[in-house]
């Protein structure tokens, strides 16, 4: 078990600092910071001030083997743009995205398991066919679409609610609605055909025959059984619900991390940038990691890692 | 005379498939009376395994449903109670074992956990007595270890092991019926012959009756004592065991058992039954008729009735009974 | 004709690794575990054992699916393994349990039938109408069925496509992995007669897997009994029945239920169940649900030897009684 979770983390570590350096080298590609803050006229002596004092005059190697050590070190840098440490930069602009996305995880896991559910129950009946419809659209309509689409509907037609920026508990519904729609719709799905699969098994008649309420069977043996594909696609989604904010945090003018990451990579502001996606892939493989270890907690089976019989 | 603890009338149970209707059970009367080992008989698709899950009323709602008929047991028809009454029926008088044990354990809960959970559906045990009950529902079905196997989970265990966990939790509440369904069909024959032997023992300790679904007429021949045979979702013959095997009427009884291989003989070529099971049947002719080596025009006229040929030996044949009056009629 | 034996399997075992938790320590079981004995042309032998005993793995071994860890399989006294050529493949066929896992659902009957024809020699299709018409008809399918898919046709019939796909390509040997276990009882014989009635047209060699003895009692002229992948007793059919040896192959008989319920003989019942566990002590392997267990059995796996004129046991308890009485 130690070795397990031993060799996990360190491949773990290891894609960290793997895409952390891709990043590193492939940002260096997009262009050139400093003609960013000068702008196209700057004077060979301010260029060459701004370059050395952001060290970006030296050869490739050593920038990288600097930035390296600072990251070991826990010093993040300074943004290039904002002359303040990225960390608290990134802090700072925490609030609004974690708001949204802890909100958006939970209710999305739990609508979409509550929907998968009764989907597979009352399948093929009106109820499980309405579900189907909307999962349909949730997965194919992208949900920067649903965000303009939102924000056309309720904010210029009907003026119920504000289109950008936060301030109240009223800024964050369309955004938590538009970032919610696609990750119920495939979490029902999922949850809809694992319960149909584990339903159609003989413990589940055994389960009834020992005259146990119905609900009890559909939960403690179906649900139960049916959650290991679903868990798997959470960790996922948690994933993508944090690259996909980008694109909605960007129409709804939120103050988010997004934001932040998307202004960090368009002003070539490479220490921000780079500390954005770092968080983003530390977080990536934490979450990836506790699925994995979920997994040996809730299945005995892989607990015992032998899956034969004596 | 003894009521009957189950009786079957005139049940016909169906399901949708492909828009069609398929007519499983298709009018199938039965007795089982109290301390009986009966049989029900037939090959696949005869509709066998839907009459145990029609009882039971476990088949899927969804696309199957009882159409019409009777199934009292202890004088309360089954078919009418709502799903409270019906779950305290199930587990408490009427247990069920099914043919997989592989998959008839939920895998992620322990074995101690699972017969917890059939005991206390039914009973309201303190802990202590509840766990104390499990584990001599162990003892009673052979494992060994039993206060160890609590904490065992299914896959840790061989599939003589899981059926056996399987048959406890069927009998934890004392029911007065268990169905069968090819327990044993799964397993390996020395487990077979042990795990027959001591759900008869079983039976006998509790004088509990038994509804054993399946096509092994061996099995049927040395545990059982009063036999069904179906084709074609309806029965054809019933009778007591001793009797079907010295005089199979029907003819696909016959047939049946003539078509077996056997230890016992030498056969250079199996008897066999022409031809298959047919897709549909017409209204108004005997099911067996395509395939009957004794059909007489008759028989494409008019469907038999399930008949007495003799004492409790009643069989679905326009021939059997043919004979029969004419062996009144001397 | 040589006077080599069509096929002779010498000492072959096969292993698996077993993975225990995360250790990183490879420990094995042995499914076949130094297996011998030959067959001739025509003949059809049976391979009886339980879920465990290693007939499928030494099945797979002969029809050369999988390459054994040690020992040597000849056919004709060529080498059969995992990469020989399309002769040999040829040559040796097989049928499995599961009629319908073992087509492809998308193809057509004709398809499937002349599939092998291809692969092995790139045939015109009139020369293969040559070869799959008249079999066709032995198996009684009309030629319209040519065009219809797996779904349509019935376990059985599906059962005697895959027989009839196997004789294309005229093998020696067929091998039968449980050919008629998943089948109905009506069925079964059917399939049962059919394979006899090809035998002796094509003088094809059987070699029958099941673990249900009223099969292999029909279909045999010699059985193999196997435990935990080692042979525990092997005879002609009629020996083994009228004058059974080993403790094992007693009991399984006896668990077999007659259809007779006249017949109630009080069975010997087999306690306990086979664990491959058995593999890791010294001495028989049927040690510990053995009536008849002596200390010698505790100690030292018995050899396979001759009781009889082709009749061999590995049991000492027999072994020794077999000494008392010479």
């Amino acid at each position: 078990m130690i070795r397990y979770v031993v060799v996990r983390t360190i491949r773990a570590l290891a894609t960290i600092w793997l895409v952390w350096s891709l990043v590193f080298f492939l940002s260096r590609l997009t262009g050139d910071p400093v003609k960013w803050i000068l702008g196209e006229f700057a004077t060979k002596e301010s260029y060459e001030t701004v370059a050395s004092s952001l060290h970006l005059d030296l050869p490739l190697w050593e920038q990288y083997m600097r930035t390296l050590s600072g990251l070991v070190r826990g010093d993040m840098g300074m943004s290039y743009y904002h002359r303040r440490p990225v960390a608290d930069l990134f802090l700072q602009r925490l609030g609004p995205t974690m708001a949204l996305q802890s909100v958006v995880i939970v209710a999305t896991s739990a609508i979409g398991i509550l929907f998968g559910v009764v989907a597979a129950v009352k399948h093929d009946k009106l109820v499980d066919k309405a579900i189907r419809f909307f999962t349909i659209v949730g997965c194919t309509i992208p949900n920067f679409v649903f965000a303009v689409l939102l924000i056309f509907l309720f904010c210029l037609k009907l003026k119920w609610l504000p289109s950008g920026n936060i301030g109240s508990f009223r800024h964050y519904v369309l955004p938590f609605i538009s970032l919610s729609i696609g990750p119920i719709a495939s979490i029902s799905r999922l949850t809809r055909s694992a319960m149909l699969d584990t339903l159609s098994q003989e413990y589940i008649d055994v389960a009834r025959m020992k005259g146990i309420s119905e609900s009890a069977v559909i939960i403690k043996h179906g649900l139960r059984n049916a959650l290991f594909p679903v868990v798997t696609v959470l960790g996922g989604q948690i994933v993508t619900l944090v690259g996909g904010a980008f694109v909605v945090e960007s129409v709804f003018s939120l103050p988010g991390i997004g934001t932040l990451s998307v202004t960090a990579a368009q002003t070539r502001d490479f220490p921000l940038l780079q500390y954005c996606v770092f968080i983003m892939i530390a977080t990536f493989t934490f979450v990836n990691l506790l699925v994995d270890l979920s997994y040996a907690a809730l299945d005995p089976r892989i607990r015992d890692g032998e899956w034969a019989t004596n | 005379m003894m009521v009957n603890l189950l009786e079957i009338r005139n049940l016909h149970t169906c399901y949708h498939a492909q828009n069609q209707v398929v007519r499983a059970v298709d009018g199938v009367d039965l007795h089982i009376r109290q301390g009986d080992f009966y049989a029900l008989v037939g090959e696949s698709g005869c509709g066998k395994s839907t009459v145990a899950r029609s009882i039971a009323r476990i088949i899927d709602p969804s696309y199957a449903y009882i159409e019409q008929g009777e199934i009292l047991f202890e004088g309360n028809d089954l078919v009418k109670l709502n799903p409270r009454q019906m779950r305290a029926v199930r587990g408490l008088k009427i247990g069920m074992v099914f043919q997989n044990p592989m998959t008839s354990l939920n895998p992620v809960v322990s074995i101690g956990k699972q017969l917890l959970e059939a005991i206390q559906a039914h009973t309201r045990l303190p802990r202590k007595q509840a766990m104390d009950k499990a584990i001599s529902l162990l003892e009673l079905v052979k494992i060994p270890d039993p206060a160890q196997r609590m904490q065992s989970y299914p896959h840790q265990l061989s599939g003589g092991m899981q059926q056996r966990v399987v048959i406890a939790i069927a009998l934890a509440n004392d029911p007065k019926l268990l169905i069968a369904d090819e327990p044993t069909t799964a397993l390996d024959v020395s487990v077979q012959e042990q795990i027959l032997k001591e759900i008869d023992d079983i039976r006998k300790q509790r004088d509990m009756s038994i509804l054993l679904i399946t096509h092994n007429m061996g099995i049927v021949a040395q545990m059982c004592n009063r036999v069904a045979v179906m084709y074609g979702g309806v029965i054809v013959e019933d009778g007591f065991s001793a009797d079907i095997f010295s005089e199979p009427l029907h003819p696909y009884t016959q047939g049946l058992m003539a078509c077996m291989p056997s230890i016992e003989e030498e056969k250079e070529e199996l008897h066999v039954i022409p031809g298959t099971v047919p897709k549909h049947f017409e209204p108004g002719e005997c099911r067996f008729l395509h395939r009957c080596p004794i059909a007489t025009p008759d028989c494409g006229q008019r469907e038999p009735g399930l008949e007495e040929f003799k004492e409790n030996h009643f069989v679905r044949c326009h021939n059997v009974n043919i004979r029969r009056l004419q062996e009144e009629a001397r | 004709m040589s006077g080599q034996p069509l096929l002779e399997v010498s000492h072959v075992k096969k292993r698996f690794p077993i993975k225990r938790g995360f250790s990183t320590k490879s420990r094995f079981f042995y499914a076949v575990d130094d297996v011998s004995f030959r067959m001739e042309e025509g003949e059809s032998v049976g391979i009886i054992g339980e879920s465990g005993c290693g007939k499928t793995t030494l099945a797979r071994l002969i029809a050369g699916l999988e390459q054994a860890t040690e020992g040597e399989i000849l056919f004709h006294g060529s080498s059969v393994h995992a990469k020989m050529g399309r002769d040999m493949r040829k040559s040796i066929q097989m049928i499995y349990q599961d009629p319908y896992a073992s087509v492809d659902p998308r193809m057509d009957l004709w398809g499937i039938l002349e599939e092998p024809l291809r692969i092995q020699s790139n045939m015109k299709r009139s020369q293969a109408e040559k070869i799959i018409m008249p079999l066709l008809e032995t198996m009684g399918f009309t030629e319209d069925s040519l065009s219809k898919y797996p779904h349509e046709f019935s376990g059985g019939q599906i059962q005697r496509i895959c027989i009839l796909r196997s004789l294309v390509l005229s093998p020696k040997l067929l091998i039968c992995d449980e050919p008629v276990s998943s089948l109905d009882v009506s069925i079964q014989a059917q399939i049962l007669n059919l394979l006899k009635k090809l035998q002796s047209e094509k003088s094809l060699a059987y070699l029958v897997i099941s673990h249900d003895m009223s099969v292999i009692h029909h279909i045999s002229d010699r059985i193999i009994v196997m435990y935990l992948g080692q042979i525990v007793e092997t005879a002609t059919k009629h020996d083994l029945f009228a004058n059974t040896q080993h403790p094992y192959t007693k009991a399984l008989i006896a668990a077999i239920p007659n259809a007779d319920p006249a017949k109630k003989q009080k069975k010997a019942i087999l306690s306990g169940e086979a664990s491959r566990a058995a593999q890791e002590k010294p001495g028989c392997l049927f040690q510990d649900r053995c009536e008849r267990a002596c200390a010698l059995c505790y100690d030292q796996r018995p050899d396979m030897l001759p009781v009889n004129t082709g009749h061999y046991v590995a049991c000492h308890d027999v072994q020794t009684m077999a000494r008392k009485d010479s």
